[in-house]
């Protein structure tokens, strides 16, 4: 009986010990089989990074594209809403106004509405703007640098070998998570980061 | 057609499509390449250099004296009655003497934007929305209320009586004595006063008092001076927007601005970095600095004088206070002072 006793509590321990092993190695192999499938899974996007970009207008004519796929984006919460604005205006302009004598963008697509005495609204229209980052500069050499350039993913073709990020000469040009595919600034920026969304 | 006529007209054939061949070869290749042809216009180009090029205004001041910084980001600075330079960067002040030489250190809560030193050294910065009073010996004195969540001051500015605090956010200057009581609020838009408001689109926004007690206030995104007397009356203003050397430049400028004992005013600018001379009435009539002697996007010029009129300019990216005098006269630091 003794014998018999110690056999049966030496059958469940080593049944207990070779189960336990058992269910560790299926869930080392489980969380090692949905890290694989995850990282191979995570799309990714290109996107110009707005710190690094120098306003060069090789997005404007290196997309394959007939009209680049990159466009000008506007921070509100960073615009100073000026009359004279440098990112519309031609420095320099004769007028403060909406004659495309006075305009910096060479397509008209930067749109003026007056909001107060002396504040402008300034909107993109994405169908005139070819990306060429002329309003860019300006705005950010004389203003608060609430325009600059990102890739529209509603346009982009995510070519496996970007031609404008082989052209780009700053290396503005990198590969983002498709979860959180833009690279904004100001307010938007900050939201998107405390969204877990750029 | 004589052979002779046959054979010329083969030639110009021959030659044409030649030439046509190589055209398609040529332009085709071109077409093809990723490079633009060397020496080709961009023609999205916005060519801000052409502006940076300098007029005929001479410059009647030399560079004497340069001040090194042991900050990551330097952002204030003023100059003492009795000769101590002071420089807020980080979370401290830097003093040095009149003749650069450090001479201590002064811990303090937050980074201070702005700062001012009266004629014994009591200092006052501006620490985000509120000021706050060091003595002499760097101890702190008191700290004045909040002036709100909105509140960002960029100036601190002292008549014999008064100090005035620039505020970016609330878009106005706050005037108060100085035990810290709150007196008032200068340049609030009011059209009965004839005032017209300042457009402060980001946060440069100077002032200063010049020797007659006067308030000066940059209103920036009108790209001008105004004068305000003590009880807030709109006196006079001048300057001119535009890229050309006497006008100020950019979205908003002059970003700072320091008024020399003849009542004369220095600016300068972000932008187009540049440090101008004014007369009293705003004609240009020197260059201290252009830009070609700062680093690509230098902003926060501040400037500040001392009572021999040596002007005091800090260069953040340099790290740098660089002091002026007038061409042909003495380097020698005066006993100091900031309007």
């Amino acid at each position: 009986m003794k014998e018999l006793k110690t056999d049966s509590s030496s059958t469940r321990r080593n049944f207990l010990r070779s189960g336990l092993r058992l269910t560790a190695a299926a869930a080392l192999c489980g969380t090692g089989a949905v890290l694989v499938r995850k990282a191979s899974s995570q799309e990714m996007v290109w996107q110009l990074d707005p710190a690094l970009c120098i306003q060069c207008e090789r997005c404007a004519t290196g997309c394959v594209l007939p009209q680049s796929a990159v466009k000008c984006v506007h921070s509100y919460s960073m615009c100073g809403y000026c009359d004279l604005c440098s990112g519309y205006l031609q420095p320099g302009a004769r007028a403060r106004d909406t004659g495309a004598e006075s305009q910096l963008c060479p397509t008209g697509a930067i749109r003026r509405k007056f909001v107060e005495p002396p504040y402008f609204e300034y909107t993109i229209d994405e169908e005139l703007c070819i990306g060429c980052g002329k309003c860019v500069k300006g705005c950010g050499a004389f203003g608060n640098g609430s325009l600059y350039l990102q890739v529209r993913h509603n346009l982009c073709e995510n070519c496996n070998e970007c031609s404008i990020a082989r052209a780009c000469p700053s290396q503005a040009w990198r590969r983002v998570p498709a979860h959180q595919p833009y690279l904004l600034r100001g307010d938007e920026g900050l939201r998107g980061k405390r969204d877990g969304k750029a | 057609m004589s052979h002779k006529d046959a054979g010329m007209g083969k030639v110009l054939t021959a030659g044409i499509l030649f030439l046509s061949l190589a055209g398609v070869i040529y332009f085709g290749f071109l077409a093809l390449r990723d490079e633009p042809r060397p020496g080709a216009k961009n023609p999205f180009e916005y060519d801000i250099e052409s502006y940076k090029k300098k007029d005929a205004t001479p410059n009647f001041h030399r560079e004497v004296q340069r001040i090194t910084l042991d900050f990551a980001l330097p952002r204030a600075l003023a100059v003492a009655g009795n000769g101590k330079v002071y420089v807020a960067g980080d979370q401290a002040v830097a003093v040095f003497n009149a003749d650069g030489t450090a001479a201590g250190r002064i811990d303090i809560p937050g980074p201070a934007r702005c700062l001012a030193a009266d004629a014994e050294g009591t200092l006052y910065l501006g620490l985000g929305d509120r000021l706050a009073v060091y003595d002499s010996a760097g101890r702190p004195k008191s700290e004045w209320p909040s002036l709100g969540e909105k509140a960002v001051l960029t100036s601190v500015a002292l008549s014999r009586a008064h100090v005035y605090a620039a505020d970016a956010g609330n878009r106005i200057v706050w005037k108060y004595d100085r035990q810290g009581k709150l007196l008032g609020r200068i340049g609030e838009k009011n059209e009965s006063r004839d005032i017209p408001g300042f457009i402060i689109p980001s946060p440069f926004f100077d002032v200063a008092v010049d020797p007659d007690g006067f308030l000066w206030a940059a209103n920036t995104g009108r790209h001008s001076l105004e004068n305000y007397t003590e009880g807030g009356d709109f006196r006079t203003s001048w300057g001119e927007s535009g890229m050309d050397w006497p006008q100020f430049c950019g979205c908003c400028n002059p970003s700072h601005f320091v008024i020399l004992s003849d009542g004369s005013v220095v600016t300068s600018e972000k932008g187009i970095a540049r440090v101008k001379v004014y007369n009293r009435i705003g004609n240009l009539v020197s260059i201290l600095a252009g830009p070609e002697e700062f680093q690509e996007g230098t902003v926060g010029l501040d400037l500040a004088r001392d009572g021999s009129d040596r002007i005091y300019l800090l260069d953040p990216p340099g790290r740098l206070v660089r002091i002026f005098v007038k061409k042909g006269e003495a380097p020698a630091a005066g006993d100091g002072r900031k309007p």
